[in-house]
């Protein structure tokens, strides 16, 4: 998981294509619209449309095929039980049912993989309160940090023989492992709490307003909305 | 809980979520509102829904303001490590029920008619009720870990041991 979400980090700061070049509230809004589109599309011709859609983004933006197809395939397993659950012996059904979560995870990953997480959290943030927007800033700053040490401790743990117990001894030392993770949080967060009111906090982390600054790559996403806005427009009615 | 998430456990990979700890240790508000982060950055990660946040963040939320009450009780009688292993279970057994009651839900409210269409709810539940179950037995199994440890290293944490709680409200009762 820690190499997923820091190859992905890691593409959206260092990512050159106009994607990444383009301001992050409009991306955000694309990748909105083509969430609520594919949720709501009574056409499975749109459904389609949308989704190879959200496929062009996600190639565009260079990111690994690799990683597109993990993001691609992450919803599949739980999908299948609702497939299971609703087959109706026809192959719209289930197709409707597996489009549908990889389009909005296609998005999501394209949008996240070409944004940094300030610009990406930022508007987000204004919708939420105070303390949650901050959260989820200060969470994402700490996490890789957080994930690097599970994994450390999580590898010490079977070097040691952790794993060689009964299953119920394991998970009880899996959780006074995860113990020394939960103290390292709190020290970390009132260390860091504490460094934020020396250097001047004023309650808000995150004033800046660039996510809405405006680029010629802006251009791009126009186009991509004007793609989805003809396809809505000329595939809603249909079969 | 992202950095138990990380934690495979299992042939299954069952991912740990931690709410029952995070509800005793943050409390019930707090705990809604780390629900709600972490489902938000899943999601952006293509690891669960976009449209479902509010829902995840529910569900988790709900297993960890049911340990946070049970937590308490429970402490009274019992050592750190049973308390928080039965509180969290509690937790993930409510909160697993949530979940199969709003899948059943959305399944049966889909507009389904004719034969054909039916929901066929038994594979659904073949696959979730073990998996409810194996994630009452671990989630517990870890937090009775979690709380030895918590217990012995960082007791205050947990909150107030059930010895101090009676002393403090003597002396508090005696100053007023």
């Amino acid at each position: 998981m820690i190499g997923t979400l820091a190859h992905v980090d890691y593409l959206a700061c260092t990512g050159k294509s106009p994607w990444h070049r383009a301001s992050a509230l409009p991306k955000l809004v694309l990748a909105l619209a083509l969430v609520m589109i594919a949720v709501f599309a009574p056409s499975l011709r749109l459904l389609i449309a949308v989704h190879l859609l959200a496929w062009a983004l996600a190639l565009s933006s260079r990111m690994p095929p690799r990683l597109v197809l993990a993001a691609a395939g992450y919803p599949l397993v739980f999908t299948a039980l609702f497939v299971i659950a609703r087959w109706d012996a026809t192959w719209a059904t289930p197709l409707r049912l597996v489009l549908r979560p990889l389009t909005a995870s296609l998005a999501a990953v394209w949008l996240v993989a070409t944004t940094p997480y300030p610009d990406l959290f930022a508007p987000i943030s204004r919708v939420l309160p105070r303390a949650t927007g901050d959260g989820l800033f200060l969470t994402y700053r700490a996490l890789f940090a957080l994930l690097a040490r599970a994994e450390r401790l999580w590898r010490a743990l079977r070097l040691r023989g952790g794993w060689a117990s009964a299953p119920g001894r394991r998970l009880a030392l899996a959780g006074e492992g995860l113990g020394t993770l939960v103290v390292h949080g709190f020290e970390r967060s009132e260390r860091l709490y504490g460094a934020m009111l020396l250097r001047g906090h004023s309650g808000r982390i995150c004033g800046c307003r660039h996510y809405a600054e405006p680029t010629r790559s802006d251009l791009w996403v126009a186009a991509a909305a004007m793609v989805l806005g003809v396809a809505t427009f000329m595939l809603w009615r249909t079969a | 809980m992202l950095a138990a998430m990380s934690i495979p456990l299992g042939p299954f990979e069952y991912h740990l979520t931690l709410a029952g700890p995070i509800g005793v240790l943050l409390g019930g508000a707090g705990s809604f509102q780390v629900a709600f982060i972490v489902s938000t950055i899943l999601a952006l990660m293509g690891h669960g829904g976009l449209t479902v946040i509010g829902l995840n963040a529910l569900i988790l939320g709900s297993a960890a303001v049911i340990a946070r009450g049970a937590f308490p009780f429970l402490r009274h009688r019992l050592a750190p490590g049973p308390s928080l292993a039965i509180a969290s279970g509690a937790g993930q057994a409510v909160a697993g029920l949530l979940w199969l009651v709003i899948v059943t839900v959305a399944l049966r409210g889909s507009g389904a008619t004719t034969a054909a269409e039916r929901t066929h709810l038994a594979p659904v539940a073949a696959v979730a009720i073990p998996l409810w179950a194996l994630g009452i037995v671990a989630e517990g199994a870890v937090a009775w870990g979690l709380a030895r440890f918590l217990a012995r290293v960082r007791p205050e944490l947990l909150g107030p041991a059930p010895d101090d709680v009676a002393p403090r409200a003597v002396a508090e009762g005696g100053a007023a």
